[in-house]
This record gives structure tokens, C-alpha cells and sequence, in this order.
């Protein structure tokens, strides 16, 4: 019949449920983090100015710059970092500076992101020729230290537009 | 080393629970997700099959309702063990590893999500481990002391 379990595989049974518990636990917050979130990165994508996110493009001169700010609201239980940066082309005349933002949990920050073109002129005169300019871009979100999620698109398209 | 007894009727009862505890979680749970995962992204990051699913449902369940069948015996610890391996396997292999690439309105998205799964496989791998020590610990007449020193 049934023994009385020995202390060492009772201590087992113990941690064995300890790590259920704890990746449960763990698990839904992520879960829930992830959600509230995204959610906020969304809201604030969208809102208008007024809520701290503007877009600015000054023209000085042969130059020009875009800036983005955006003001996100990190509602999670674990810190987010949000990072962007791209890649132009060295025959487009464009820089960027890239950005990498941690916010705690229950903060909210600004991320600024800005773009430089140093020679407008080329990149109108490029546009014009119909030239398909390339910027590639990688836009990532990280619920510290869980999980990424990272992008990567293509800003040509918009570069395009703006020098036109 | 004497082997701890369970009534027949125990154990076939803990075989049935086991097998729809099993069908449920590693079948149609997993079915359920990806079916419409699949309806809601063209191009799903999980490439999952039908067979995928019900191949390691059918075995982790198989191995979990032997391992209750030969609850108490010597017999049941490698069916055990192998159940809770097979879910870690299944687990690790529907989600790639941690990592799901897929295209969306022209950019390229990758999902990493590699520590979220060692949290995943913790608990199975743990109790692969678990259940021959937890055997040797209860049933093995050397890890008792003699009764000659009691």
C-alpha cells in the first residue's frame, strides 16, 4: 500500500509546483503587458499633436529634416524598450539619427526620431529621374526581457514624397 | 526493491482523466489556435500541420495514460519521462524555436520570444527529470534505512 513520500520527494513535488506557479504567474503578466502595451504604442501612434506626438520637416537651405516624436505611455508590468534606426543607401543623401528608448513600467517618455537629408537638391533631382530611392528602416518593441518584435520596412516610398 | 501497489480501478481511473486532460490540452486547444491563426494571418509564421498536432497529441497522451496504467511500477518512470519530453519537443517545435517571421503590408516582422519559451519548457523539462528520482525516492527499498536501525 502507500507510503509515507520521503522528505526529499516532497521538497520535489514543491518546486515542481513552484515552477508551475511562477510560469503561470510570469506568463499572464507578459500576456496582460503585452496587450496594455500595445495598445498604448497604437494610441499614441495615432493621436494627434496635441497629445505629445508631432512630425516636423524643416527646410533650411539644401537641407532638410523630419523629426518624429511620439510620447508613449509604457501601462505594462515590465519595462519596454523601443528602438528605431535605418539604413540608407550611400548613393541616397539621407542620415538618421538612430534612437533606443527604455521606458519603465508606469512611465511615459518621448521617443524622437529624426531623418537629415543633406543635399535636397540630389534627392529631388534622383526622385525626378525616377530613381527608386531605398531607406531601410527596423522599427522594434521589446517587453524587457521577454520578447521583440522588430520591423523592417522600407522609407523610400515616403522619402520619395517628401522630396517631390 | 518492492514496488508500491495501486488498485487496478485507481489506476485505470487516472488513465481516463489523463487521456481527455491530454486530448484537450496538446489536440484541440493547439487545433483551435491554429485554425485561427491560420484564418486570420494569409501568411502565418507557424507553419503547423494537422498531422504535427494530432502525431505529438496522440503520443504525449499514449505515454501519460501507459505512465498512469503502471503507476507505482518501475515500468511507468520511462513513460513518464518521455511524455513530459515530448511536450517539451512539441512545444519548442510549433512556435519555431521562439522565433516567427512573417510579411505583413510590405514589411518583413519578426516575433522573439525565446526566454517566454525557456518559461514554457521549464516545467515539463523539470518533471522529466522529476519523475525517476521522485520514484527512487519513494519506492526503492535502498533510499529507506534498515529497519534493523529504526
Amino acid at each position: 500500500m502507500n507510503r509515507e513520500p520521503s522528505t526529499a520527494s516532497r521538497a520535489l513535488r514543491a518546486v515542481s509546483l513552484a515552477i508551475t506557479l511562477v510560469s503561470l504567474v510570469t506568463f499572464t503578466t507578459i500576456v496582460y503587458s503585452a496587450y496594455t502595451d500595445v495598445s498604448g504604442v497604437f494610441s499614441s501612434l495615432g493621436s494627434s499633436s496635441s497629445q505629445g506626438s508631432a512630425v516636423h520637416f524643416v527646410v533650411t537651405g539644401n537641407t532638410a529634416e523630419l523629426e518624429l516624436n511620439y510620447s508613449i505611455q509604457n501601462s505594462g508590468l515590465y519595462p519596454i524598450t523601443v528602438a528605431l534606426s535605418c539604413q540608407p543607401d550611400a548613393s541616397v543623401p539621407v542620415s538618421c539619427a538612430n534612437v533606443s528608448v527604455s521606458i519603465p513600467e508606469g512611465s511615459k517618455q518621448v521617443v524622437g526620431f529624426a531623418l537629415t537629408v543633406s543635399d535636397l537638391a540630389k534627392l529631388q533631382s534622383q526622385v525626378s529621374a525616377g530613381k527608386t530611392l531605398r531607406l531601410n528602416a527596423t522599427a522594434s518593441v521589446s517587453l524587457q526581457p521577454f520578447a521583440t518584435l522588430s520591423a523592417n520596412f522600407d522609407l523610400g516610398s515616403v522619402l520619395s514624397g517628401a522630396a517631390s | 526493491m518492492s514496488e508500491t501497489t495501486y488498485p487496478l480501478s485507481y489506476r485505470v481511473s487516472r488513465a481516463a482523466i489523463s487521456v481527455v486532460f491530454n486530448i484537450v490540452v496538446w489536440v484541440l486547444i493547439p487545433s483551435l489556435l491554429f485554425g485561427q491563426l491560420e484564418r486570420g494571418l494569409p501568411s502565418s509564421p507557424i507553419a503547423v500541420s494537422g498531422d504535427f498536432i494530432y502525431t505529438f497529441g496522440i503520443t504525449i497522451t499514449a505515454l501519460q495514460a501507459i505512465g498512469a496504467l503502471t503507476t507505482g511500477m518501475a515500468l511507468s518512470v520511462p513513460f513518464v519521462s518521455g511524455s513530459y519530453v515530448a511536450e517539451a519537443y512539441y512545444i519548442w517545435s510549433a512556435v519555431n524555436g521562439g522565433l516567427l517571421s512573417f510579411s505583413a503590408e510590405g514589411a518583413a516582422i519578426t516575433l522573439s520570444f525565446q526566454t517566454v519559451l525557456f518559461l514554457l519548457m521549464l516545467a515539463p523539462l523539470f518533471n522529466a527529470v522529476k519523475a525517476p528520482i521522485g520514484y527512487l525516492l519513494d519506492q526503492n527499498e535502498a533510499s529507506r534505512p534498515a529497519p534493523d536501525t529504526i
